[in-house]
């Protein structure tokens, strides 16, 4: 890793763009061998219409159907990713899960569409920014939990880089504040710029009694 | 340091039940990572005027001393790197900096001369408006010890956070600060419309209750906010993070 990740930290600092961005997450992750990635980066605006910008390529009937289903609202990596500053593996969220909780329904919903095993790394700010990178993989866990593991202190460390290269384009282009100038790539990159109806704040709230263990 | 030291840290910290072995650990991290000083410190922000403040040092007491004295905290900028920025800030990046400030320059000639003379700020912030930052640092000069501070960064990143984890977890289970109070979505919804500037009967029409349970609401946000008024319960909300603006 060491030889391939300066490169992409200095890569990151020079992007100018969210279609570099995403290429240069497409390039981490398949330097790590894995297969999908996801960038969520949520950031509380006093005035804007909408704060969620996501950069991904999980398979799209996948995210269709995590958006049409409100999933965000219970997913336990977003979950843990607002409230946690270390990541977490996807089985151990798994494992902690009530079986009749929808958290746990929407892991093992979450299989099926080819994002079999993975991990998420969160970082905030000093500005109610919120971000989290996930690397998943096709493949079970027992095959590429040391992939995750070796590769964790690199992943927290990109993630790092990322949000700051994201704050950045993200204000040069005032994706936030100007959605009439985005292009195609950005305005697929805010998912809910007509459904604004999500809260950080909401995910924040203490887990539910269903998605406790036991 | 290689993968394996760096979770053997971390499970370390994993068991970690005191501030003592925090600290402990932190001086394992000084020693395998190359480094002789650490220091942690972390703000909770429990009031805008006065924080809450929590310092594991082990930096040399006599710097230490003089760093409060002089309240180079003002003045130092790992410390404003680390208040702002999410990314490692290795002492070399600051060198420009450094020469063209007078006062900068004095500052980092002290410490070098306690024997800091180069390192690493590792900034981490968290939910509820929490910033902590570790520092690590090398009585050897940055050209000796650079190579080994750019290569570790990623694993020290990592750690950080989970020193981080560590504190917290400390704060919740032993107090050493007062935890952050859950509020209710009634009490906040009230605290929010209260914020925008809305009085109690406003809030009442707007929530389509009454003024009395509004007032109520606000009296029990006040309660656990450990605060005596609704402008004060606002303003300390904010500052732990329990109110922000909304979306939409």
């Amino acid at each position: 890793m060491d030889f391939f990740l300066p490169d992409l930290v200095d890569a990151l600092k020079e992007s100018s763009s969210l279609e570099s961005l995403h290429s240069n997450c497409l390039r981490f992750t398949r330097e790590l061998d894995l297969d999908h990635f996801l960038f969520g980066y949520w950031i509380a605006l006093p005035e804007g219409k909408n704060s969620l910008l996501v950069m991904h390529n999980y398979p799209d009937p996948w995210w269709q159907r995590y958006l049409v289903n409100g999933y965000l609202n219970f997913d336990p990596v977003v979950a843990h990713c607002t409230r946690k500053v270390s990541p977490v593996r996807w089985d151990t969220l798994a494992s902690l899960a009530s079986s009749k909780s929808p958290a746990w329904a929407l892991l093992g919903e979450a299989r099926e569409f080819g994002l079999r095993s993975g991990a998420s790394f969160p970082v905030q700010s000093h500005r109610e920014e919120t971000t989290l990178l996930s690397i998943a993989s096709q493949r079970d866990t027992s095959s590429i939990q040391g992939i995750i593991k070796s590769a964790a202190p690199h992943t927290q460390f990109f993630a790092c880089h990322l949000l700051e290269a994201a704050r950045r384009i993200a204000l040069e282009r005032g994706l936030f504040n100007n959605p009439r100038q985005l292009n195609d790539f950005e305005y697929g990159c805010l998912p809910l710029l007509e459904k604004p109806d999500l809260q950080l704040d909401a995910l924040r709230r203490p887990l539910a009694a269903e998605d406790m263990p036991g | 340091m290689n993968p394996t030291t760096c979770y053997e840290l971390i499970e370390l910290l994993n068991k970690s039940e005191s501030v003592e072995e925090i600290h402990d650990v932190c001086s394992k991290i000084c020693e395998h990572a190359g480094f002789d000083h650490f220091l942690y410190c972390a703000r909770i922000p429990t009031s805008f005027i006065k924080p809450y403040i929590i310092v594991i040092s082990g930096y040399p007491t006599d710097w230490r001393t003089r760093y409060n004295e002089q309240g180079y905290m003002h003045l130092d900028p790992t410390v404003a790197h680390c208040a702002t920025r999410v990314t490692p800030l290795p002492w070399q990046a600051i060198e420009p900096l450094i020469k063209s400030d007078a006062k900068v320059q004095r500052f980092f000639q002290e410490s070098k001369d306690f024997g800091l003379k180069s390192g690493i700020s590792l900034p981490v912030h968290s939910a509820h408006g929490e910033a902590s930052m570790l520092s690590l640092s090398s009585s050897m000069d940055s050209t000796t010890t650079q190579k080994q501070i750019l290569e570790s960064s990623p694993f020290l990143q990592f750690i950080a956070t989970h020193v981080h984890e560590t504190a917290r977890r400390l704060i919740e289970l032993r107090e050493i600060a007062p935890p952050v109070p859950t509020l209710t979505d009634r009490e906040r919804e009230c605290l929010l419309w209260s914020a925008d500037g809305k009085t109690s009967w406003e809030i009442a029409q707007i929530l389509g209750v009454s003024e009395r349970t509004v007032i109520f609401h606000l009296q029990n946000s006040s309660g656990k906010l450990g605060v005596n008024n609704r402008q004060h319960a606002v303003a300390r909300a904010i500052s732990m993070g329990l109110l922000a603006p909304q979306i939409g």
